[in-house]
């Protein structure tokens, strides 16, 4: 683990007032365990003081000159984290959901049995948080779950977790192609079909310190039916040439 | 088609192609997307001037009267150039995004070297 060079891809739009909490946890939890993990923040075209806080803190961050939405701000990390070398990445929320103590088990399944990419998942059995989400939101993973089983003949519990760890080959995988919308389960989906490992643990995750959620209640019906979409296409979309 | 119909949408066609030579000349208009344009309104042109040749299309395609056969083809036409459109946009939403990412990449790693 001491020569793996780690970094976390921080997402942020508008998390002025989370932002420097998450990532004081994560300088936290270096000084706490010896580690030495590096993070990245992408600012994606904040129009609140993000940028200004960033500065001020001297955070490591790329700023995107335009709101290019969460999947872009992600992929801009996976290019710098691929150009840099590093060997794994972390996806983590800027808004201080995801909890940096369950990183051993995102990151121990890369290391030791060669897993490709790890998901922090809500879904499965030993999760010991106290994340609440509506029944309409795990019905909604549900249904994604059973679409990506069906395409992809694997079961992923928590298919828009957001907390995902991932080795050098689905660095360059995903730089180079990232989905733009719904980004985590179509990325999933096109992981799977290229026959890349993937894994989930158990990962905690707490109530959002403050800003919204990307998927409102609203909109669900929309979202369910174009992420649904999504996966039909990714997985008969010919991405198998890539690698 | 009585006569008034023909100067109006002659006179229409004819506005159309100057409009889009226009806006190339001053290159708010790609002339490659330029073309498209041109050439329809100018197949349309022709087929309204020329006397029967309208006549001749409404009763070979089998529509009813000749101003249906024209604005099917000009819904069907318009549906594919939309089509073409989106392509395009996508395909440059896509270049729009890798460039802003190049750039903040790129930004840090000049800002680094200055520190």
């Amino acid at each position: 683990m001491i020569n793996n060079k780690i970094i976390f891809i921080i997402p942020a739009f508008n998390e002025e007032k989370s932002i420097v909490e998450t990532c004081n946890s994560i300088y936290q939890y270096n000084q706490t365990h010896k580690s030495n993990f590096d993070l990245i923040v992408v600012n994606d075209g904040s129009t609140d003081n993000t940028e200004k806080v960033l500065q001020k803190n001297k955070i490591e961050h790329l700023k995107l000159n335009k709101n290019l939405g969460i999947g872009s701000a992600v992929q801009a990390g996976l290019k710098y984290a691929n150009r840099n070398n590093y060997d794994i990445a972390i996806q983590f929320d800027g808004d201080g959901q995801h909890d940096i103590n369950s990183i051993n088990e995102l990151i121990n399944p890369i290391i030791n049995k060669n897993f490709d990419m790890v998901i922090g998942s809500r879904f499965i059995e030993q999760t010991t948080d106290n994340f609440k989400s509506s029944k309409a939101r795990r019905a909604g993973i549900k249904l994604i779950s059973f679409f990506i089983k069906l395409f992809t003949k694997t079961k992923i519990y928590d298919t828009t977790s957001g907390y995902r760890a991932m080795n050098k080959r689905t660095i360059a995988t995903l730089s180079n192609n990232y989905p733009i919308e719904y980004p985590e389960p179509v990325s999933t989906t096109r992981l799977l079909k290229l026959n890349f490992n993937i894994c989930e643990v158990p990962a905690k995750m707490k109530e959002r310190l403050s800003g919204k959620s990307s998927i409102s209640s609203l909109k669900s019906t929309y979202y369910m039916i174009n992420v649904i979409l999504s996966i039909i296409f990714e997985s008969l979309g010919g991405y198998k040439h890539e690698y | 088609m009585s006569t008034n119909l023909i100067i109006v949408s002659s006179l229409f066609c004819i506005f159309v192609i100057a409009l889009i030579i226009f806006l190339t000349i001053k290159k708010r208009i790609k002339i490659k997307y330029a073309i498209i344009w041109i050439l329809l309104f100018a197949i349309l042109l022709l087929s309204i001037i020329i006397p029967g040749l309208m006549q001749w299309l409404t009763a070979l395609l089998g529509f009813q009267t000749s101003s249906n056969m024209i604005i099917c083809i000009i819904v069907s036409i318009l549906v594919l150039i939309s089509i073409a459109t989106t392509a395009i946009i996508s395909h440059q939403n896509k270049t729009i995004r890798n460039l802003v990412q190049e750039i903040a990449i790129l930004n840090k790693k000049i800002k680094d070297l200055e520190n």
